[in-house]
């Protein structure tokens, strides 16, 4: 480890030595089109003038070609190599503004001033301070340089199920290597236990036959796929791209660059329902009907007990969304094998998603299936089973009669009641609890993926389908959340290209969503480090190891750039090329502090770049104002944004903060997962630092935003700023 | 202690009787909701649906409900499911009246299709018996009916008939009556809230009055929302019917006068009649005419409703040519004569088993539902 520490340093200097060969030139681009000669463009050739910029020039339509050229021909003329662009928002042209080489800012003029402000004294301040800020920023950059590794493009693929065969023969058809590693003596899982299945293709109507049989032998004749059935995994250590694998107690050992977790599920223990009759031989569960359907079944009636031990706080209390249309299948098939028989299905709701309401309208249909809402209140297995039933569509609470009762149990993830840190697994082995892991990661942060409710792998599958807190590593199928055999192939195949991206990406130096393709990974000043370990703690993704004393090591390659330790770290060691401490601080002191006789407050806005950023582009679209005393400061997540910049504003003379994150909690929306809930944390020093220096708690302020609340942003700003107002001016002006 | 069991063949046999899609309904009760005719306490037909799909034939039979709707099919239109709650609410009302009707095998006969040759076969064996006894020959002149079967004959026949069907009919009545609960009414549980339009409160007769005046205002028929056709093409050929029997009475009280019957379009038994006639003609064209249109939305019905709605038609527009051809002193009116027989011997004789006896059980149901005190709503004049 040690060893590697150096070699990055040694790199790292290399590094330093080949830019220190290039003379730094500024060079400012003033954009007049799109309303943004509507400001007082003289005014701010002369701002780029007192910073001293050597080349400074304006065009009616910087984005045309001509434009770009009028850049291109002054970086190979000229030498200009830092390019602060006063234009349009980042957010947009930024593959027309890319200049290879050079390092490149854009002051957004036209979202960020002219489209959401009106055109007076203070937005001309405005302009200027981005301006400023913006000259500073870029001249604080340096360019990143790719971090040039071995990398493995193998995938090593977690469970041989549905959704594991299915990512290995998607990895495999798509040309990389596949290790598939399954428990089991065989491949297949639970698909290979069931004899038909739900319906699979249009028009969803009918029973169908699955052959699994098929797709494993697919996976044994495929050259690319490497079988290690009745295996288990020792240790997984390193990072995307160079993760060493090792099986059997070292009996096998290879590399991988990604991994997809496909573990998938299993049953709620059914014992747990003794309730519901569970225990006597003719109440038995949906698996247990798999297996006597597959036999040839002959009951003259059957009854089905819904959300057995779902949706119930004393049991699961989630919905596992495939036992309904399991109970459809099961009734149907009954039905088929003797079609004298009665089926009774009774449901809390009938829960058939998307197309398979087809299949519950096909199954409907038959005149042996008798269906209603109830509560199945007792099942009397004392001679005969006798189900009451409270609260049914029949208008009364009824006894039924029958041969069998199937209860439609549930699914739960693999991942569940596997420690996930090494401090469960601690507590597990003090109690004597025998546990045995999944992954066994050489993690700092634990042995397995981070768990969210319900003991689900994290996949916040809306914003970000795949992605888990552990860079390279992808959950797919029930073991990220209950779903069918159709579902889980088309989850597997999604995760499966996940994973090769990340492969790629990975080889090219750069890192996966949301910064896809950043090749800009921290660069750490270890001599400062005084071991608090903070960044290891509040890294999202784990990508940061500790030696014994906590001295911190980063694994570049399982970083996603979010900054987090960046914000963390007390002492300010950790920077990017393009985003660090100094750069910060040179744009705060280039806004312009009026002196409090003035009435001009000042107000510095950290705007996350993933939400709140596109918000703010977005309402200037919808062409809505807000106030023109706030200076906007995009920074790659709220977790990034450093207390000490807080203070630095504040002791400055500037009036108030405000940062604008995603939303944090069970449904997040941040993007580096923990991001602004870090920020919210952080508040309480704040709050120390305000103390310190004698300031009201109301001017720093933390708000939640989610990338469509485009409307309501202006709003949020503006509120705010009324709230400085309100605040005498901040007592440190003219320091 | 009590099970309930599901029955797939008596759900089968709503299907066939015209719920063929009874299974489809998800119970949702959007049927219930719209219905402009349902109660709010145990609203039809949502509850009905899930008893057909169950196939609880004991709780179908005695359920009075079925015959409060009025089947404007407001609940089949709006249905998300296509489960068309008025057609198996009509389809209930057909194995109601085949269940109860009196002797049951001739009721089988109306439910199944292959039979409909031996339904027609009766009449005209009867007609060939009769003509083998009195012999069968065509007059010659002037059209008049009387010459080719004379109208005693006919009367003669029309009262056997008349005899019998109204037996059967009570039988039926009284099976329905009983399985309905009728006899267990006990006195707390009567209708109070029958309102006549004078003091007159609960007890069977003024249930009885209370929902004849309804029928004949048809006002139920009227809140229809989704085919506001059935209320003026019901009223047609029920009024039509009225004139009719009222035309035959008038003839009748002449034949008892020993009047020749070739009566002229002025008389007044001929104004009630033809008026009776072109109503009925009217009404029942209409209703085929809208069946067949919308039959998506609201469904085209069972074999046992095209029975009866196809006999009807055949006596109306049999009845007109019939006229039509007297008047033109054609000798073809006397062989539609006989087809007319024949069409109103099967309306009419095995009116017991077919959906003609709606009128009788309906009528039943209803004073059935005022008189325990499910049906609450006043009756107005």
């Amino acid at each position: 480890m040690a060893e590697e520490a150096e070699k990055m340093e040694v790199k790292e200097e290399e590094v330093k030595e080949e830019e220190e060969k290039v003379e730094p030139k500024l060079g400012v681009y003033i954009c007049t089109g799109c309303d943004i000669d509507k400001l007082d463009i003289e005014k701010l050739v002369t701002v780029a003038e007192e910073e001293k910029a050597p080349v400074i020039k304006t065009h009616p339509a910087l984005c045309g070609k001509e434009g770009v050229e009028l850049i291109k021909s002054d970086i190979a003329n000229e030498g200009v190599n830092q390019i602060a662009i006063a234009a349009c928002s980042p957010r947009v042209k930024w593959d027309i503004f890319d200049f290879g080489g050079c390092c490149v800012d854009r002051i957004n003029l036209r979202e960020g001033v002219v489209w959401t402000h009106d055109i007076d004294e203070h937005t001309q301040e405005l302009a200027e301070d981005l301006l400023r800020m913006g000259i500073g920023k870029v001249q604080k950059m340096e360019v990143p340089v790719a971090l040039e590794e071995e990398i493995d493009k193998s995938i090593l693929v977690v469970g041989g199920g549905i959704s594991g065969i299915t990512a290995a023969l998607a990895v495999a058809n798509a040309g990389y290597d596949v290790n598939l590693v399954e428990k089991a003596d065989s491949l297949g899982g639970w698909a290979a236990k069931f004899s038909k299945v739900t319906p699979q293709s249009s028009p969803f109507r009918e029973v169908e036959d699955f052959n699994i049989q098929e797709k494993i032998d697919e996976v044994n004749a495929n050259p690319r796929i490497s079988v290690y059935t009745s295996s288990k995994i020792d240790k997984i250590e390193g990072q995307p791209g160079q993760f060493n694998v090792s099986l059997n107690d070292g009996a096998v050992e290879f590399k991988a660059g990604a991994i997809v977790l496909a573990t998938g599920w299993k049953p709620y223990d059914a014992s747990k329902l003794e309730e519901l009759g569970y225990g006597n031989p003719n109440v038995i569960t949906n698996l247990q009907m798999e297996e006597v359907l597959s036999n040839g079944f002959k009951a003259d009636s059957v009854a089905f007990i819904q959300c057995a031990g779902q949706r119930d706080e004393n049991h699961l209390p989630y919905c596992s969304s495939i036992c309904c249309m399991v109970t459809l299948k099961q009734a149907k098939l009954i039905r088929q094998q003797n079609p004298d028989s009665k089926v009774y299905i009774f449901y809390d709701h009938m829960r058939t998603p998307g197309l398979f309401e087809e299949f519950y309208r096909a199954v409907q249909d038959d005149e042996g299936i008798f269906l209603t809402k109830g509560n199945v209140k007792k099942v009397d297995i004392n001679g005969g089973v006798v189900l009451e039933v409270e609260d049914t569509l029949l208008g009364e609470n009824i006894n039924v009669k029958v041969d069998k009762v199937v209860l439609a149990t549930g699914m739960i993830s693999s991942m569940e009641g596997v420690p996930t840190t090494k401090e469960e697994q601690a507590e597990l082995a003090e109690k004597g609890i025998e546990f045995e892991n999944i992954l066994n990661l050489d993690y700092r942060q634990g042995p397995e993926l981070p768990l969210l409710k319900y003991g689900f792998p994290d996949s916040n599958f809306i914003c970000f389908p795949y992605e888990t807190r552990r860079t390279g590593i992808y959950a797919a199928g029930c073991v990220r959340q209950p779903m069918g055999i159709k579902a889980s192939m088309d989850d597997a195949t999604g995760a499966a290209l996940k994973a090769v991206q990340c492969v790629e990406l990975i080889s090219e130096g750069g890192t996966t969503f949301p910064r896809s393709g950043d090749i800009d990974f921290p660069d750490v000043f270890l001599q400062r480090c005084t071991q608090c370990k903070r960044c290891t703690e509040e890294c999202p993704f784990g990508a940061i190891n500790e030696d014994e004393k906590g001295t911190p090591f980063y694994n570049p390659m399982r970083c996603r750039r979010c900054g987090t330790c960046f914000g963390a770290c007390p002492e300010r060691i950790v920077s990017f090329k393009g985003y660090s401490v100094d750069m910060v601080s040179t744009m705060l002191k280039a806004v312009s502090v009026p002196g409090p006789e003035e009435e001009k407050p000042r107000i510095i806005a950290f705007v996350c770049e993933n939400d709140a950023y596109p918000a703010l582009d977005m309402s200037a679209m919808h062409k809505l104002k807000y106030s023109p005393f706030v200076r906007i400061i995009p920074v790659r997540c709220l977790g990034s944004v450093n207390t000490v910049f807080i203070a630095d504003t504040l002791s400055k003379g500037i009036d108030g903060v405000l940062m604008l994150g995603c939303k944090y909690g069970d449904d997040y929306q941040c993007h580096f997962v923990r991001g602004s809930e870090l920020a919210n944390e952080r508040m309480g020093k704040v709050q120390e630092t305000l103390d310190r220096l004698m300031l009201e708690s109301d001017r720093v302020q933390v708000k939640e935003v989610a990338i469509t609340e485009y409307d309501k942003v202006p709003e949020i700003i503006n509120e705010f700023v009324e709230t400085i107002k309100e605040l005498e001016p901040n007592p440190y002006k003219g320091f | 202690m009590e099970y309930v069991e599901g029955d797939p063949k008596f759900v089968r046999r709503i299907m066939d009787a015209g719920g063929g899609t009874l299974k489809k309904c998800f119970q949702c009760a959007t049927c219930s909701v719209v219905c402009p005719l349902s109660p709010d306490e145990n609203p039809f037909p949502r509850k009905e649906m899930i008893w057909a799909q169950w196939g609880l034939k004991e709780k179908l039979m005695a359920d009075s409900d079925v015959w409060l709707c009025h089947q404007c099919n407001d609940c089949s239109s709006y249905c998300p499911r296509g489960a068309k709650p008025g057609e198996v609410l009509g389809a209930l009302r057909n194995i109601q009246i085949s269940q109860y009707s009196f002797p049951g095998f001739l009721a089988q006969a109306f439910t199944t299709p292959r039979y409909i040759w031996a339904i027609y076969a009766l009449p005209i064996l009867l007609l060939a018996a009769y003509f083998s006894i009195f012999g069968f020959h065509i007059p010659e002149g002037e059209v008049h009916f009387s010459h080719f079967i004379p109208h005693q004959h006919v009367e003669l026949a029309g009262m056997i008939m008349g005899g019998y069907i109204g037996i059967a009919i009570l039988v039926g009545l009284y099976r329905f009556w009983t399985a309905m609960g009728g006899h267990e009414i006990r006195a707390k549980e009567k209708s109070e809230f029958v309102d006549v339009g004078t003091q007159v409160k609960g007890g069977f007769i003024p249930s009885l009055i209370a929902t004849i005046i309804e029928i004949l205002t048809h006002n139920r028929f009227g809140k229809c929302g989704e085919s506001k056709y059935r209320y003026f093409a019901h009223l047609g050929i029920f009024y039509g019917f009225i004139l009719i029997f009222i035309g035959t009475n008038i003839a009748f009280a002449y034949l008892l006068m020993g009047r020749e019957l070739n009566l002229p379009l002025t008389d007044p038994a001929k104004i009630f009649g033809n008026i009776g006639f072109i109503l009925l003609f009217g009404g029942a064209s209409w209703v085929i005419y809208e069946r067949v249109v919308k039959r998506d939305t609201i469904g085209i019905g069972g074999y046992f409703d095209w029975l009866f709605l196809g006999t009807l038609w055949l006596v109306a527009f049999s009845g007109i040519v019939l006229e039509a051809l007297r008047f033109a002193n054609s000798i073809a009116a006397y062989w539609i004569y006989l087809v007319h027989l024949v069409v109103v011997f099967v309306l009419l004789a095995y009116a017991p088993y077919s959906k003609f006896a709606h009128l009788a059980y309906r009528t039943i149901a209803m004073t059935y539902a005022k008189y325990s005190g499910k049906d609450t709503e006043k009756t107005q004049l």
